[in-house]
């Protein structure tokens, strides 16, 4: 039996569909979708809105029913398994809080659920609600009513309470998204923080590229309902499989092979290209003339027509401003390219 | 991309184990079929049997009594006598009811809570009190005696807009005070006056609330039994004294049927209007910020202002003249309730049915409250497969339907159908609670449904994958977030179960009579302290009534009384 050796999440063939609800008509949300997570492991789920990616996570959850395919953990199909019995726990973009619940009962709760088959002591369940508290930096919380809460307390609240359930597997959707970027950036650090401390099995949903490589291990990538890269969140940038998948990832041109050669760069196939890759620089071997100047906190961001290749974006560092018609110099920044197969 | 669907799929989707867990399967059972076994047992089989003595007279279809009842010029006076005074009622409750919606929910004044609460109390005052109330105001002798309205259709309007200000200021308050002022604003920033605000913006998003309002309001009027039947006098009725005096006084059981079948087909059409109508609870949830009142408000103003003191104009009447006995003032009237009545015009003292119409509004609440939230949990899920929406859909309808159909229809199909074994409960008294649950029922729904659609589903999913088993996550997330409005819900209950008369004077025995009962009794026993000992009698249980509701207003539930 292969259940006996922990092999974490296996996904296979997975598809998903969804009723006719109002005037949007049943379709398919998740197609065929196969991927595995290991004991431990954190990966990313990264897709626009629309390509499935909640839907998968509410899949493994045990909220959707499958149309076809397999679930497993350890090696057992959990299509039998009910929601509430699958030991996951699944923390929504808006946290979900019970209202009528105070911090401390809300981190509580999977706790006191749990005591129903096992049996903790009041005072046990005190201790661990203060321990959770103090992961999410939430010290002294307990008494407050979640409604006071800011976004952002609320959504650490959301993942201690997560967090209480012990679960084998923590699926976070989207958990990050309904907060402001200062704080979403700050928080996305304390996430991996908290769960490489704690050692958890997660799976989470974003479509933040900068959260998914701040936290995945592993980086799955979904459009239209299929995964079409699954990868180390470097490999994934460094060779984006698809077009459509480099401009995803935050790459804003496409250079064809005989384009890219002009700028210096030798390729079998097109080129993916940031907005960060051309610089401004004296004496350097790319020519271009200025079209717009864009100001930014740490200088500016250009348009520049380069001869044979046409208008791409480039940055400068600094103060200095540029007029239309300039004609500047640009160096290639060989990070910020990638090559397509 | 994946347009093709295997029949494979499609039976797994159908056996699938997400959608028949046993428990859930259990629970859902048992949340539908409760209900509908007693709405079934105790309000459709009647009304049911009501209708096929109307069309089955001697065993065969025979048409032949529609004809014949339909055709007699008193019915079809009567017939047009109901419509026109439910339409011209609804129509001016609902004029008179949005400005005062107006003023409760969209301005804040100091007092405004109190007046909130006080604008129900008509509501759910019993209605023989309303008419005992509105017969000592009018009179003659009495404080608006000169105007001569006493047995006047004039006079059953203004006791019909008495009763049912509620229903349209509660209703279109609680749409009105969730409307989001931003779109106000965007228009007014466009350059609209306030006026061309209100009609082009305010007005089409309030236009549910407000028809659904009027409905509920023709439906109340059109089956209006105890006001008319105390002002009327023998010149005035509807469909519903009609049937009463069918059956009561003449014993023409097949003329109460074909009454009973038009009006409950009347009643039908309207709710089905209703329901299309109804506005989605939950399809606005705005930031509304009530707000100071201004100048441009004083029409409003005036208009809640008159409305408030034609509401507490008969309510004082009543009081002032229940310290009136034949020595002058006195609380003479108060202490014959003790007695029973000059010429022992009663078969109980008054306080004795007190006893009785407490204990049995108790019980009523009890199995309103058990059969409204089971049911209400129920139709808060919204499954996947479109049948069984539109099911949920249907068992909401039904549960509707005895707040319209009348009470004597139901009061008199229990006693020609619950007369024999296995439930020959004629004489039992346990009928009385029942017939008033049924009408408490469709208010416990109405209190309770809304605030549970509200709750996003993403809750309840949160509990079960934290682990809480199918009953559980209603019990800590469900029945945890409608404390409050299941409370309310039963004071409110509790009240409406308190004043029922239609069918209680069907159905209460005579060693048993409520308190609404012995009221009609001892107006129809005119001489000595009896009318005086009516109003007394009005005054204790409007009093209880009042303190009833005092106490749920303070739950602060905005759905109360609304539809």
């Amino acid at each position: 039996m292969t259940g006996l050796e922990a092999t974490g999440l296996d996904v296979s063939g997975v598809r998903v569909s969804f009723a006719a609800e109002g005037s949007i008509p049943a379709g398919i949300a998740v197609d065929g979708v196969s991927i595995d997570v290991r004991p431990g492991e954190v990966l990313g789920i990264l897709g626009a809105s629309g390509s499935g990616k909640s839907t998968l996570l509410r899949a493994i959850a045990g909220l959707e029913t499958l149309d076809a395919g397999r679930i497993e953990w350890n090696g057992s199909d959990l299509a039998r398994v009910p929601v509430h019995q699958r030991g996951f726990a699944l923390m929504f973009q808006d946290g979900q809080l019970f209202p009528h619940r105070s911090v401390a009962e809300n981190v509580a709760y999977p706790l006191k659920v749990l005591n129903f088959r096992q049996g903790l002591s009041k005072d046990g369940v005190a201790e661990r609600v203060r321990e959770l508290l103090e992961l999410v930096d939430l010290s002294g919380y307990e008494g407050r009513r979640v409604t006071s809460l800011s976004g952002g307390e609320q959504q650490r609240v959301a993942l201690a309470r997560a967090l209480a359930a012990d679960p084998k597997l923590l699926l976070l959707d989207e958990p990050l998204s309904s907060l402001d970027r200062e704080l979403r950036e700050r928080l996305a650090g304390d996430l991996r923080g908290i769960l490489s401390a704690t050692g958890t099995t997660a799976i989470f949903v974003t479509h933040d590229q900068d959260e998914a490589l701040t936290i995945a291990d592993r980086v799955a990538i979904l459009d239209a309902g299929h995964l079409v890269q699954v990868g180390s969140p470097s490999e994934v940038w460094r060779n984006p499989a698809t077009e459509r998948i480099a401009l995803f990832l935050g790459y804003s041109t496409i250079l064809s092979s005989a384009q890219a050669g002009l700028l210096g760069l030798a390729s079998t196939g097109a080129i993916a290209v940031r907005p960060s890759a051309l610089v401004v620089a004296a004496n350097a071997p790319i020519e271009g003339i200025v079209v717009r100047d864009s100001p930014t906190v740490a200088g500016s961001r250009l348009r520049v027509v380069i001869d044979g290749v046409g208008e791409l974006s480039a940055v400068s560092m600094g103060e200095r401003r540029y007029s239309s018609g300039e004609h500047i110099t640009l160096a290639l920044d060989r990070s910020a390219v990638a090559e397509l197969p | 991309m994946g347009g093709d669907r295997h029949p494979v799929s499609l039976l797994t989707r159908l056996k699938s184990p997400h959608t028949l867990a046993p428990s859930t399967a259990i629970a859902a059972v048992l949340g539908a079929g409760v209900p509908l076994l007693f709405v079934g047992l105790f309000f459709l089989w009647p009304v049911a049997t009501m209708m096929g003595r109307g069309f089955f007279p001697d065993g065969v279809l025979d048409l032949g009594g529609f004809a014949d009842v339909l055709t007699r010029p008193r019915t079809l006076r009567l017939i047009g006598l109901t419509l026109g005074q439910a339409s011209l009622a609804a129509v001016i409750t609902t004029l008179l009811g949005v400005p005062v919606a107006h003023t409760l929910y969209r301005l804040r004044f100091r007092g405004r809570r109190v007046l909130r609460a006080l604008i129900v109390v008509p509501f759910v005052l019993p209605t023989v009190v309303v008419g005992v109330a509105f017969r000592s105001l009018l009179r003659e002798g009495g404080p608006l005696g000169f105007l001569a309205l006493d047995g006047t259709f004039a006079g059953i309007m203004l006791a019909l807009v008495f009763f049912n200000i509620a229903v349209v200021a509660r209703t279109v308050g609680a749409a009105w005070e969730g409307l989001d002022d931003r779109q106000e604003e965007a228009a007014r920033v466009l350059g609209a006056s306030p006026a061309r605000v209100f009609a082009t913006v305010t007005l089409p998003r309030l236009a549910p609330a407000i028809v659904s309002a009027a409905s509920v309001v023709f439906l109340f009027c059109s089956t209006a039994f105890g006001v008319v039947l105390v002002l009327g006098g023998v010149k005035f009725g509807t469909i519903e004294t009609e049937i009463y005096l069918l059956t009561t006084q003449f014993l023409d059981l097949r003329g109460a049927s074909v009454l009973s079948v038009t009006q409950l087909l009347v009643v039908v059409l309207v709710l089905v209007v209703a329901a299309r109508l109804r506005p989605r609870q939950t399809a606005e949830k705005g930031r509304s910020l009530a707000r100071s009142p201004r100048p441009t408000d004083a029409p409003t103003l005036v208009v809640t202002a008159l409305v408030a003191a034609f509401l507490a104009l008969p309510m004082v009447s009543m009081l002032v003249r229940s310290f009136t006995t034949r020595d002058g003032f006195g609380i003479g009237n108060y202490l014959a309730l003790g007695t029973t009545g000059t010429r022992n015009a009663l078969v109980v003292p008054v306080w004795v049915a007190l006893g009785n119409s407490l204990t049995t509004a108790l019980a009523a609440t009890v199995l309103a409250l058990v059969i409204g939230l089971s049911a209400s949990l129920v139709i808060s899920r919204r499954p996947r497969s479109l049948g069984l929406r539109r099911a949920l859909t249907g068992l909401d309808g039904v549960l509707m339907l005895p707040l319209g159909v009348s009470a004597v229809t139901v009061g008199f199909g229990f006693l020609i159908t619950l007369n024999q074994p296995p439930f020959d409960l004629r004489s039992s008294p346990v009928l009385v609670p029942i017939a008033q649950a049924l009408v408490a029922v469709p208010l416990v729904v109405r209190t309770i449904l809304p605030a549970l659609t509200s709750i996003d589903p993403r809750l309840r999913e949160s509990s079960a994958v934290l682990g809480a088993s199918p009953l559980r996550v209603i019990r800590d997330v469900d029945l945890g977030i409608i404390a409050r409005p299941v409370l309310a819900a039963s004071g409110f209950a509790f009240a409406v179960a308190l004043g029922e008369f239609g069918a209680t004077s069907f159905l209460s025995r005579p060693d048993r009579p409520t308190l609404p009962v012995v009221i009609y009794r001892l107006i129809g026993q005119p001489g000595g302290d009896n009318f005086g000992m009516a109003i007394a009698a009005s005054v204790i249980l409007a009093a209880i009534t009042v303190a009833v509701i005092a106490l749920v207003e303070r739950l602060r539930v905005g759905t109360v009384g609304a539809f």
